[in-house]
């Protein structure tokens, strides 16, 4: 690799960082090279955030040695590692959603003559940069106007407005459909050929073979292996990441599929809101997992959130051959429906509180009808037996759900409504954000789920998600039902054929 | 006790707030030793007990992440509503009582409605009726105070349990403990912290906000007439003034608890104690011969103390969980 060494922009050797008696990074080490993708993999709370807050300049390191072009590199701020040449898009949206685009993506650099902003020289930077990286964006738009996805982009269009040598993206395509995630690696492929630095981390394996020039695996906070990408497989990775042996990702199903000719236990027809999703009809059977795919903007979490109650829809939904009417959360509980949403930290948890009153919480709701007291005894038993149940990884039950690895905070939304006994189960997007050995883990709870008799349905961005779970898969396309059918009728090619309407 | 048992007793999020208060009486005692007296501890516990209500009726509201600007005004205008109505109308007191509470309740209701119906922030909406419950009170009084208190409401506002205990304390005594029941036993206490911690997350857990959010005015509401009829027992008389200095010490006693503003998380114990500091700091002023317009001064620098220790707090939370 001698012949390398002059690429080399950034270098850390045995950089550990504690907390006090806490230990979040161990001991790592990492050669990061000229126009060239290194990607950092390993699960959630194995310590890729610490490092990047560490290069960010957020964190200092307690021990170990940083050279960034030739020079020692010890950033104390986020500022001196951006004027070092560090650009960093993180995962966590920065934007401010009352300012526009332009005003967000330059923010701190504002063009402007005697302490005024120049609007109409910002408004043109902005376009221009926007231009350059080929983002669908209007400059002028407000950022709170925009789509999560868009946002997403911003943030990468602001983490790219000033010249940098090193490019750190955080999970960027966590919340892009595959059409925006082709912008961004278009994006990837042009700054590896400017002879930029891309540090990637994603948790997505098809992106990270198809992106990586490098990649290093960190497991429990301490450098594992670097690889070349040309001499590794996904199984390789896998196994190096959680430290064991993965035989495959999607646990085969448990017992016969349901008989297609059984009565439904929930039955959807002609669900329409103006504007997001027309004539939605479909049936959904006991011990039936029933995989809903689109791309985003397709109205898949909008037709979710109508059969839930929070949103007023046209059309009937029945239970066991029953018309009902679901207009709010606690009715759809009543009636037996969970709904595992899909942005866990906003619609899910409460993050300050601790694991076990996220557990209860909703089915506290089901017994507040009644004068009754709080069973704290019985409270207690049920979390425990939950967290067991799903092997949600916590110190104990009165751990603060914020501080917990973001497969586990899923896993105990999944426990929230587990502890209200639905017979149907709506899952958006369960395994986003979740890392490979939490996701596999929540693959085999549904199955599990499934088995014992409920009846659910899985909405997922994720192709091979949705064709390694499904019984049955509806495909939507622009709020429309592009296609029904059993999973052995489709492959890859053909969902994503009515997904996008060319068929 | 083993060591384990300690340190958890030790991360108790009332353990810090209790030290300090131990410490603080130590302290005062030590410099003056009449400072324990009978005639001291009952002025203590009759602040303590006005006090706590004011502060568990902010505290409720703090806990829906949400504030109420209007306490004193809710509390001066069932002040004087329970002590006119016994002037003017010659109710009886049960009978003036519960009008009384009924119209805190009602006051705070009215906020909680006006919040949820219009989405506009607690912070506007209670400026207002501030200045609406305010403006009534002072309308109805014409700033001129009701002394027709009945013999039995003066008779309670002097009265002391072995002659140690004021009267005053066992209506708070009983509030705190149904509170603490409220919200650590009962399902609708849940509902409050859950709306407060994630309002998102609790409506899509099958919890009605918009009830949550009526509810713990209106509970808010009944706290701040509490208190307002206790000072007019303590007063001997119906001053339309009463509530007008409540807001600094409402937010002050839970925030020193360690509350957390953004909502969700609230302790009946540690407001309390937070109470507690204040009288003991207010009578340390007095015991060493400081201005007494320096409380004031010190009440302001309590809470700057405690939110910064909140947020040292908050930021070692975060640091751990990267």
């Amino acid at each position: 690799m001698t012949d390398l060494d002059s690429d080399v922009v950034l270098s850390l050797r045995g950089v550990r960082k504690t907390f006090g008696p806490v230990v979040a990074l161990k001991h790592m080490d990492l050669t990061v090279r000229r126009g060239r993708v290194h990607t950092l993999l390993g699960e959630n709370g194995a310590g890729k955030s610490t490092l990047m807050k560490i290069l960010a300049g957020v964190y200092t390191p307690t021990e170990g040695k940083m050279v960034l072009g030739g020079a020692p590199y010890a950033p104390v701020d986020p500022r001196d590692a951006s004027d070092r040449g560090l650009a960093i898009v993180f995962q966590e949206l920065s934007l401010c959603n009352n300012l526009t685009v332009a005003e967000n993506i330059l923010a701190t650099r504002e063009p402007s003559r005697a302490g005024f902003i120049n609007d109409r020289r910002l408004v043109e930077q902005a376009e221009a940069l926007v231009r350059e990286l080929g983002l669908p964006i209007k400059v002028r738009m407000r950022v709170g106007a925009l789509s999560i996805a868009q946002r997403q982009l911003v943030e990468i269009a602001k983490g790219l407005s000033h010249d940098a040598d090193i490019v750190i993206l955080d999970e960027p395509t966590s919340s892009l459909s595959d059409s925006e995630a082709e912008i961004l690696f278009r994006i990837i492929e042009r700054l590896k050929a400017a002879g930029k630095a891309i540090i990637y981390i994603s948790h997505r394996m098809e992106e990270i073979m198809r992106l990586s020039d490098d990649i290093t695996v960190i497991r429990d906070g301490e450098y594992v292996k670097t690889l070349d990408r040309n001499e590794t497989t996904i199984e390789e990775l896998i196994a190096l990441m959680v430290g064991r042996r993965m035989d495959e990702l999607y646990p085969a199903r448990i017992g016969a599929p349901p008989d297609p000719a059984s009565a439904p236990v929930l039955s959807v027809s002609s669900l329409t809101r103006a504007g997001e999703f027309e004539d939605i009809s479909f049936d959904l059977r006991r011990g039936e997992i029933l995989g809903f795919f689109g791309l985003i903007g397709s109205g898949r979490s909008e037709v979710m959130n109508a059969i839930f109650g929070m949103r007023r829809a046209t059309g009937t939904v029945q239970l066991d051959g029953k018309p009902v009417s679901i207009r709010s959360a606690s009715q759809a509980i009543a009636h037996g429906i969970g709904f595992v949403t899909e942005n866990r930290k906003e619609e899910g948890l409460v993050l300050s509180h601790a694991v076990r009153p996220n557990i209860s919480m909703a089915a506290l709701a089901s017994v507040s009808g009644r004068a009754g007291f709080l069973d704290t005894g019985r409270e207690r038993r049920e979390a425990q037996a939950e967290v067991k149940r799903l092997a949600i990884r916590t110190n104990s039950i009165e751990t603060i759900t914020g501080t917990l690895s973001g497969g586990n905070q899923q896993k105990i939304v999944l426990a929230k409504w587990l502890a209200t006994k639905p017979r149907v189960l709506i899952l958006d997007e369960p395994t986003r954000g979740v890392d490979v050995g939490a996701k596999f883990e929540i693959y085999r709870i549904i199955r599990q789920l499934a088995a014992e008799g409920t009846a659910i349905i899985m909405v997922s961005s994720e192709l091979p998600e949705v064709l390694g779970l499904s019984d049955r898969v509806v495909i939507l396309s622009e709020g429309r039902i592009g296609k029904i059918a059993p999973r052995s009728d489709l492959t890859p090619e053909r969902v994503m054929r009515f997904a996008t309407g060319h068929f | 006790m083993s060591k384990q048992s300690l340190l958890r007793l030790a991360q108790a999020d009332w353990f810090g707030p209790l030290v300090v208060t131990l410490a603080a009486i130590a302290i005062i005692r030590g410099f003056s030793p009449d400072f324990l007296s009978p005639y001291n501890i009952q002025t203590l516990l009759i602040a303590l007990a006005i006090n706590a209500l004011i502060a568990f009726s902010q505290m409720i509201i703090i806990a829906i992440g949400q504030m109420n600007l209007s306490v004193g005004a809710i509390g001066g205008l069932a002040a004087i509503a329970f002590a006119g109505m016994m002037q003017v109308w010659h109710l009886p007191v049960a009978l003036a009582a519960i009008l009384s509470l009924l119209i805190g309740i009602f006051c705070g209701a009215l906020n909680g409605a006006l919040i949820s119906a219009t989405g506009i922030s607690a912070f506007v909406i209670t400026l207002a009726t501030l200045a609406i419950y305010k403006g009534i009170n002072l309308g109805i009084t014409q700033a001129q105070p009701f002394y027709g208190i009945a013999a039995s409401v003066k008779h309670f506002g002097n009265a002391a349990l072995f002659g140690l205990i004021p009267m005053l304390a066992v209506p708070t005594a009983i509030i705190a403990v149904a509170l603490w029941f409220l919200l650590t036993r009962l399902p609708i206490g849940r509902f409050i912290l859950a709306v407060g911690g994630n309002e998102h997350a609790a409506s899509l857990s099958g919890i009605s906000v918009r009830s949550v959010v009526i509810l713990a005015h209106a509970i808010s509401g009944f706290l701040a007439a509490c208190a307002g009829m206790l000072l007019v027992a303590r007063l001997q008389l119906g001053q339309p003034s009463i509530g007008d200095d409540w807001l600094i010490l409402s937010f002050a006693a839970p925030v020193i608890g360690g509350a957390v503003l953004s909502g969700g998380h609230v302790s009946v114990v540690t407001t309390l104690l937070g109470v507690a500091m204040v009288a003991l700091i207010t009578q340390a002023l007095v015991v060493f011969s400081i201005d007494p317009f320096l409380v004031q001064v010190v009440l302001g620098l309590l809470i700057l103390a405690a939110v910064g220790i909140n947020r040292l707090r908050e930021t070692h939370l975060i640091a751990r969980r990267a």
